[in-house]
């Protein structure tokens, strides 16, 4: 379940959801069942743990405003650095080491987060974050399927420790994670977040979805991976915060 | 992107009247054109009605608005007069940062003018040209219905003519400048609009490619008529090119007054990777100054999230907001984050008439948290979030998608910022070398210590 554009954007896809399809709750599979599957359809415990850091190249593109530019992710562990580069408007860098996590952007300025904002970044940060959602979501349930995008998905809901809530959408054929929803609350305020994955490729025995296309505020974002690599020798100060964040 | 239309439309004026005749957009329309702009219309119909914060957009029926101009578009023989129905529509919602930027504009900017220019143009060079990057050095602003020069950048090709503050432009290459002034002013029905559109107008006359030649009348300080010829110059600031927006000058100039008064002057809200460091740099040159202006006069706004960045130079405390903006469905604050080593002295914000948007945002937040003290005349009353696409027609659409409320509480569209201390400039002071504006901020400066 990997989802770097929420690293970034925090943007997400509700509009090609569909309507809801009747299957009794009795007939429905457990959460946990749902998200163990979703671990084992994209490479399996075992091959997750094998991952010891992740390098991610890609673009974000916002096509209707012509906006788009490269981004890179490291993650290692349970730390993750971001940088994003945007023509016109400048550099992105989210970060996240264990306990903390912050942003430096060139146009408003650095910051460390806090509240929901900390806790979804350090949550996302976490190269094993799929195979350890027990920890990041005590709570989860399933609560009934829809049709999004076109695929009959199962409709999870989870919450983490400190209450945050979203819903994720599994196909109900293949098991993949086909769209993940929720009201995101941070800094700048609450807003829907909703996003579609698409195009699942493997990466050193894990797939993951290389086009997340995502809605927010009525804007549209393009999410594309082109490159992954694995267990790569990174430099020892990677994950530093930056100076601005210390 | 926070750019009010007015200014989009002086730009695109701007530019087009580099873009003589023959740009076509008097012919009659193709087939595959009216397709187009038929697709066009209906991006602009459902964007707004979809996008629009207010599901009744401003207070129209939308539905009543698409009758209404769908069968005009059908109707269009030229893409001018297509045009021209857009804009009647988008005039109905009588809100900022809603407009038409014709392709033109990006023909322009994307193609060499001499691959455009077709070898037939009777047009004289200078006239063809306006609009392009050559630089007076020269600001100008319309006081008492005369164009008066307030500012002349040091080096620059006016201050080598001789020009001074104060002198009065009559005339540009032999056309008389004071029927523009009146008509702009018996046509600008919108008052508050008014200071802006008539500097644009004047600023968009003395426009051109670098070493065209301006033939330039003034009145002078003793009411004498001076001739001068001018040659633009190479531009100041950087070409700053984001996303769909047309390309736009960018200008930071940083100093230090008397009196130990630090002092940024900030032509847009563009180009952050070299804006915020020059600010931060200014910030920190003049942490132990007495007091710190920034200049905001005559900017028309931009990337509306760089009033944060700036503002986050002058404050300690955590969470201030400027204000926020409103969607359809969210709400979006835009707040302060404290950097380090932030300027926490007296702070004094100029703006006048064609300060807009982002610049409204900034001085009004920072006026609404009592942390500055504003100064000018009031600002244009245009700040809506907004967003530039491309049309099927390749056209740019400029649409607000959300409305701003300022951190007092008032929506900016409109009302605009009103100074603290209302300064206006002044032939007099002018000619003597000094701007008011700037004196009665040092004055409430020094007042402070």
């Amino acid at each position: 379940m990997f989802r770097p554009q929420r690293l970034i954007l925090l943007a997400a896809l509700l509009a090609l959801l569909g309507s809801s399809r009747g299957v009794k709750a009795q007939d429905l599979p457990s959460a946990e069942s749902i998200l163990d599957r979703y671990v084992e359809v994209t490479g399996g415990k075992e091959a997750y743990l094998k991952l010891k850091n992740r390098v991610i190249q890609g673009r974000m593109e916002m096509p209707a405003a012509g906006i788009n530019g490269p981004f890179t992710m490291r993650q290692e562990g349970r730390k993750m650095r971001m940088t994003m580069e945007l023509p016109g408007s400048g550099r992105v860098g989210r970060f996240a080491e264990g306990k903390r996590a912050g942003e430096v952007n060139t146009t408003p300025g650095a910051r460390l987060f806090e509240g929901e904002e900390k806790t979804l970044t350090l949550i996302q940060a976490n190269i094993h974050a799929e195979v350890d959602w027990r920890e990041s979501f005590p709570k989860v349930k399933c609560v009934g399927t829809k049709t999004v995008n076109g695929k009959e998905c199962y409709e999870v809901e989870m919450e983490t420790a400190d209450g945050i809530k979203m819903t994720r959408f599994f196909d109900r054929k293949d098991g993949l994670l086909v769209a993940e929803r929720m009201r995101y609350k941070g800094q700048m305020g609450e807003m829907e977040v909703e996003t579609l994955h698409d195009n699942y490729k493997k990466f050193d025995g894990i797939s993951m979805p290389t086009v997340m296309n995502m809605k927010m505020m009525g804007q549209e974002f393009t999410m594309k991976i082109d490159r992954v690599e694995h267990n790569v020798k990174l430099a020892a100060d990677a994950f530093d915060l930056p100076a601005e964040l210390k | 992107m926070l750019v009010p239309r007015r200014f989009l439309l002086c730009l695109c004026v701007l530019v087009l009247v580099g873009v003589p005749a023959w740009t076509a957009q008097e012919k009659e329309l193709t087939p595959e054109q009216i397709a187009q702009n038929r697709a066009s219309f209906k991006v602009v119909w459902e964007t707004i009605r979809d996008k629009h914060w207010d599901p009744q957009p401003g207070g129209l029926n939308w539905d009543d608005i698409r009758a209404e101009f769908e069968p005009k578009v059908e109707k269009a023989k030229t893409q001018r007069e297509f045009r021209q129905i857009l804009g009647a529509m988008l005039d109905r919602l009588d809100q900022s940062h809603f407009g038409i930027v014709p392709a033109e504009v990006y023909d322009v900017i994307d193609v060499p003018d001499e691959a455009k220019e077709p070898k037939d143009s009777k047009e004289p060079k200078s006239r063809r040209r306006r609009g392009g990057q050559g630089q007076s050095g020269l600001d100008l602003r319309v006081v008492d219905s005369e164009a008066l020069v307030t500012r002349v950048d040091e080096g620059s090709p006016a201050a080598k003519a001789g020009i001074k503050t104060g002198w009065v432009l009559e005339a540009v290459d032999g056309t008389e400048v004071a029927p523009v002034i009146r008509k702009i002013m018996d046509l600008e029905t919108v008052v508050h609009h008014r200071e802006f559109t008539l500097m644009r107008s004047l600023m968009q006359r003395l426009s051109g490619d670098v070493g065209d030649t301006l033939k330039l009348r003034f009145r002078d300080g003793s009411d004498q008529p001076q001739e001068v010829e001018l040659q633009l110059g190479e531009p100041r600031g950087t070409m700053a090119i984001f996303g769909n927006l047309p390309p736009m000058l960018v200008r930071c100039d940083v100093k230090t007054l008397s009196d130990r008064i630090g002092y940024v002057h900030l032509s847009s809200f563009f180009d952050p990777p070299r804006v915020m460091p020059v600010i931060a740099q200014a910030v920190r040159d003049h942490h132990d100054a007495t007091g710190f202006i920034l200049d905001l006069r005559g900017n028309p706004g931009g990337i509306g999230f760089m009033a944060v960045g700036v503002g986050g130079w002058f404050v300690k405390e955590r969470n201030l907001r400027l204000g926020h903006m409103v969607t359809r469905d969210s709400r979006l604050n835009f707040v302060l984050n404290p950097q380090p080593q932030p300027f926490l002295g007296p702070l004094a914000v100029l703006v006048d008439g064609a300060s807009a948007s982002t610049s409204e945002i900034l001085a009004g937040g920072l006026q609404d948290l009592k942390r500055a003290r504003v100064f000018g005349t009031r600002t244009m009353g245009a700040a809506l979030p907004s967003m530039f696409v491309r049309l099927p027609n390749g056209d740019g659409f400029q649409y607000a998608f959300a409305n701003y409320i300022s951190a007092g509480g008032k929506p900016l569209e409109v009302h605009g910022v009103q100074p603290d201390e209302e300064v206006r400039p002044d032939r007099k002071a002018l000619l003597e070398g000094r701007d008011q504006v700037v004196d009665a901020a040092i004055e409430w400066i020094k007042a402070q210590k």
